[in-house]
């Protein structure tokens, strides 16, 4: 790492950059699919009952109310979820007792009966989103450790290059197209220059989530490595004040429904997220109140009631944030990251922020095989690992959409009563991933790179472009009757589906082009 | 919000119009701007998008109201620089 600071800085970033790079497109792109977390479990069960505009939360209470008392008697939590906002369903969830597992449950429920409805099991949006901070098939911990290493790379290749771009302003709105090797650095300088607010913010709040998990021995100084203690730290640093102290004496609890007037007369009618009970049948009973809209940037207003004498004990507007300056730089962070309090149309916005991230890291890999393709052209020196970095591009830049595009079809074609279908819907990504990333490898004695990134991009767009269709056979809520019945969640997800399908069949056509001038050429 | 939107795509252009580069491909060929003239270019590039700060901070508080100016201001770069990529040829041959 000799020579003058900017030729280190260069050398630290394409380093930084590459190594994980492959790591880091997978955690922008499950990251940004879980900006439409909600909406994408929205379709994948289709089975869930249509709601509509004018909702009664008073008599969907009753109803959860009434079926959580008939299901789940002897839980210990119930929570009440109100189609509202991105919630597309009413659904209740209870858990269990620990001598019966202790586990988390929930039903869907029919606001016209009030019956719970069998929808299919499914990751979901959850999943995906998940994958981006979690990974998939190894522990818990170490996908925190993998992830936290991973941004702290993305961190430094920002600075880096932000430091290492010499003409920042004067290169600003700058893409020469059809230049070659200039058109893709300046395509990765779009992608990351542009958003590079959004870049660092992501990058750096990722870090701040996992540095509980990154930088234990910080915690473990004070409070020891004992993770009872750990559990101290939690406590102290995040106990809201007027939250209700847990006391596990039994006792009688006052009803959910009984409180409605009050919580009404301070937040409105037909305006909850969510309610539920934590310790239930106990001293220490509380019950929580959310509200549907954000306060700025942070969680909605939140009620929390007595569950034994109904006195209110915590009101968030009063008490919001009450902390030290690093905590409330954390919270201000880590919401920023989450972005739970974007409309609609922030959130498309989020998301456009997200595929210019993942434009950025594939642009990255790109511009770092071309450039050695060039030296080696020049000095016709065939380099291995040049050739590694070029084939696995493909398997990485287009074989995870495909996976992704797979992971949806799967939720279509495996049957709705399989045992492990959730499971199978995974593996079918997974499988799939490593198909794509593999095939290039084996078919490199027959074709170009360029032909097997056409093959790819190709069966990217037939899949996603063929995807409404599958909705449409396997489901009553196909594109067009979605946009009859008004479901802009349905429709638009079928929509998306097609944009994306465009694009990879549209760069499919521009490498055509761009092989059929050379031959001409020739 | 939409005057304040149009704002920042306004700022874009303006500042775009502050680079020597995008100058000359828009405005005149043959010729680089004056210091002036590109002075004038971002300082009223600047004032669109501190007018629009001013507006979205009204709106929506300080947080809520710096992240749309960013989101915003992200959307109307990518999209000015894929106009002054493709279509500043056009916009030459028009006038």
């Amino acid at each position: 790492m000799n020579g003058p600071f900017r030729q280190s800085m260069s050398w630290l970033h394409t380093w930084s950059g590459l190594l994980l790079s492959s790591l880091l497109y997978f955690i922008f792109v499950t990251g940004t699919v879980g900006y439409f977390e909600n909406e994408i479990t929205h379709w994948m069960q289709p089975e869930r009952p249509a709601v509509s505009e004018n909702i009664d939360q008073r008599n969907i209470l009753k109803m959860a109310e009434q079926h959580l008392t008939s299901i789940a008697p002897d839980a210990q939590s119930w929570w009440i979820e109100f189609p509202m906002a991105r919630s597309y369903s009413a659904v209740t969830w209870w858990k269990e007792p620990k001598d019966k597992g202790g586990k988390w449950k929930s039903n869907t429920l029919d606001l016209e009966t009030g019956e719970s409805v069998i929808i299919r099991e499914t990751g979901g949006g959850k999943t995906l989103y998940e994958m981006h901070y979690l990974l998939h098939y190894i522990p818990k911990s170490l996908g925190y450790w993998i992830t936290s290493l991973a941004a702290m790379f993305m961190f430094i290749a920002l600075i880096t290059g932000i430091i290492i771009h010499k003409k920042i302003f004067k290169d600003f709105f700058t893409f020469r197209p059809n230049k070659k090797q200039r058109s893709w650095l300046d395509i990765h300088n779009v992608f990351s220059v542009i958003p590079i607010p959004f870049h660092l913010m992501i990058t750096y709040s990722g870090l701040l989530f996992l540095m509980f998990s990154s930088m234990p021995g910080i915690i473990a100084s004070s409070y020891g490595t004992n993770p009872e203690n750990y559990n101290g730290f939690v406590e102290s640093v995040f106990h809201e004040p007027g939250h209700p102290e847990s006391n596990h004496t039994p006792a009688n609890n006052i009803s959910i429904s009984s409180l409605i007037p009050d919580i009404e007369s301070r937040l409105g009618e037909n305006t909850l997220h969510e309610i539920g009970v934590e310790g239930r049948g106990t001293a220490g009973a509380h019950i929580q109140v959310k509200h549907y809209e954000h306060t700025g940037i942070h969680e909605g207003r939140e009620l929390i009631y007595h569950g034994v004498t109904g006195e209110l004990m915590f009101d968030s507007t009063k008490e919001l944030y009450p902390s030290s300056a690093s905590k409330q730089l954390y919270s201000v962070l880590t919401d920023l990251h989450e972005g739970n309090f974007a409309s609609i149309v922030l959130r498309w916005l989020y998301f456009l922020s997200g595929l210019m991230g993942i434009g950025m890291i594939a642009t990255g890999m790109m511009l770092w095989a071309i450039k050695r393709r060039e030296k080696a052209r020049r000095t016709g020196i065939e380099d291995l690992g040049l050739n590694l970095v070029e084939y696995s591009n493909i398997g990485i830049v287009v074989g995870l959409p495909i996976a992704i595009a797979v992971y949806f079809w799967a939720n279509r074609i495996i049957p709705i009563d399989m045992e492990g279908r959730k499971i199978w819907e995974i593996n079918s990504l997974f499988i799939t991933w490593f198909i794509m990333l593999i095939a290039p490898f084996m078919l490199a004695k027959k074709f170009t790179v360029k032909v097997i990134w056409i093959e790819q991009l190709l069966l990217a767009s037939a899949l996603y472009l063929f995807l409404p269709v599958l909705n449409s056979v396997t489901s009553d809520k196909g594109l067009i009757s979605a946009l009859y019945q008004g479901d802009w969640v349905m429709a638009g997800f079928d929509i998306t589906m097609i944009v994306f399908g465009l694009g990879f069949g549209y760069a499919a056509w521009h490498l055509i082009k761009t092989i059929k001038a050379k031959e001409t050429k020739c | 919000m939409l005057i304040a939107s149009l704002c920042v795509f306004i700022s874009c252009v303006l500042l775009s119009l502050s680079i020597k580069r995008h100058y000359v491909s828009i405005i005149d060929p043959s010729k680089y701007p004056s210091r002036l003239g590109t002075l004038l270019f971002r300082i009223c590039g600047f004032l669109c998008l501190i007018y629009s700060f001013i507006v979205f901070l009204g709106l929506y508080g300080f947080a809520l109201g710096l992240v749309y100016l960013v989101a915003i201001f992200t959307v109307a770069s990518l999209i000015q620089t894929l106009l002054l990529s493709y279509l500043a040829n056009w916009i030459n041959k028009i006038f």
